[in-house]
């Protein structure tokens, strides 16, 4: 047992501070969602859309050799 | 949820407008990919069938990005193109094999949980968690959930999409609601 009292000071601090770590993990951790849908917004926002989506998408319009259709032919 | 649905604010990115694609193209990419490969995750099931469906999704609609200008209905007409390949998809799969769909009766007979059953521990298995309860949900009750979660949709541009009025998805959004609780409670 140390009888140093800074030390004894220091390790409570030490204990304190992981403490509030862990109380505040579980309070970020835990959440109540008030229906469905906030459920299910909540988890679309932490839904990564996979960056190789954009890749195959880009190749997939310059290998069929698609463009857009001009704004103007909707009016012929 | 709030009855009153804004479904005129301004469209939030999902992401920035990706280099790679046509700058118009990239910009309506940028504002729905989230959304629509959301859509088809939790229609599919499976992130590859979902990445796949949101490509072929996104290509149709390059196609067509013309009638998208001006247009304020640019989610809805996203949606119904994923809505009809994920259901054409689904339609496939169940040929060869065989899937029961619950009975969202079933649900509605149930007696409400004492507690709150959307309170929830995130952790990595709340995704699955979500699918599995949806996957429990009659068809009709898991769209319909998922479009309401949208809040840039109107009940007028749901009703649009599922051929219903709005009174119609009001009244059964209530069951829903309660449908999606008492199976999300069993996933725990």
């Amino acid at each position: 047992m140390n009888s140093d009292p800074r030390l004894r000071q220091e390790v409570r601090d030490q204990h304190e501070e992981h403490t509030t770590a862990e109380h505040q993990l579980e309070k970020v951790a835990s959440r109540e969602f008030s229906s469905a849908e906030e459920l299910l917004r909540h988890d679309q926002n932490s839904v990564t859309v996979p960056p190789t989506l954009v890749e195959r998408l880009a190749a997939s319009v310059s290998a069929q050799g698609l463009k857009p259709t001009p704004w103007w032919r909707r009016w012929l | 949820m709030a009855e009153t649905r804004d479904s005129s604010s301004p469209e939030v990115l999902s992401s920035d407008p990706p280099a790679a694609l046509p700058a118009d193209f990239a910009a309506l990419y940028a504002a729905h990919s989230r959304p629509v490969y959301y859509l088809a995750l939790r229609l599919l099931g499976d992130p590859q069938q979902a990445e796949d469906a949101a490509h072929d999704v996104f290509l149709k609609a390059f196609g067509k990005i013309a009638e998208f200008r001006g247009d304020a209905d640019v989610r809805t007409w996203l949606y119904r193109i994923t809505m009809n390949h994920c259901s054409n998809l689904r339609q496939r799969w169940s040929a060869r094999n065989i899937h029961t769909s619950p009975n969202e009766e079933t649900f509605d007979h149930l007696a409400g949980p004492a507690e709150n059953p959307l309170r929830v521990l995130e952790t990595k298995e709340l995704g699955e968690r979500i699918q599995t309860t949806l996957e429990a949900l009659s068809d009709e009750y898991r769209l319909l959930l998922l479009l309401v979660a949208d809040e840039q949709l109107s009940y007028e541009q749901i009703g649009q999409l599922t051929q219903q009025s709005s009174d119609a998805i009001r009244g059964k959004l209530h069951r829903a609601r309660r449908a999606f609780a008492t199976a999300f409670a069993k996933t725990a």
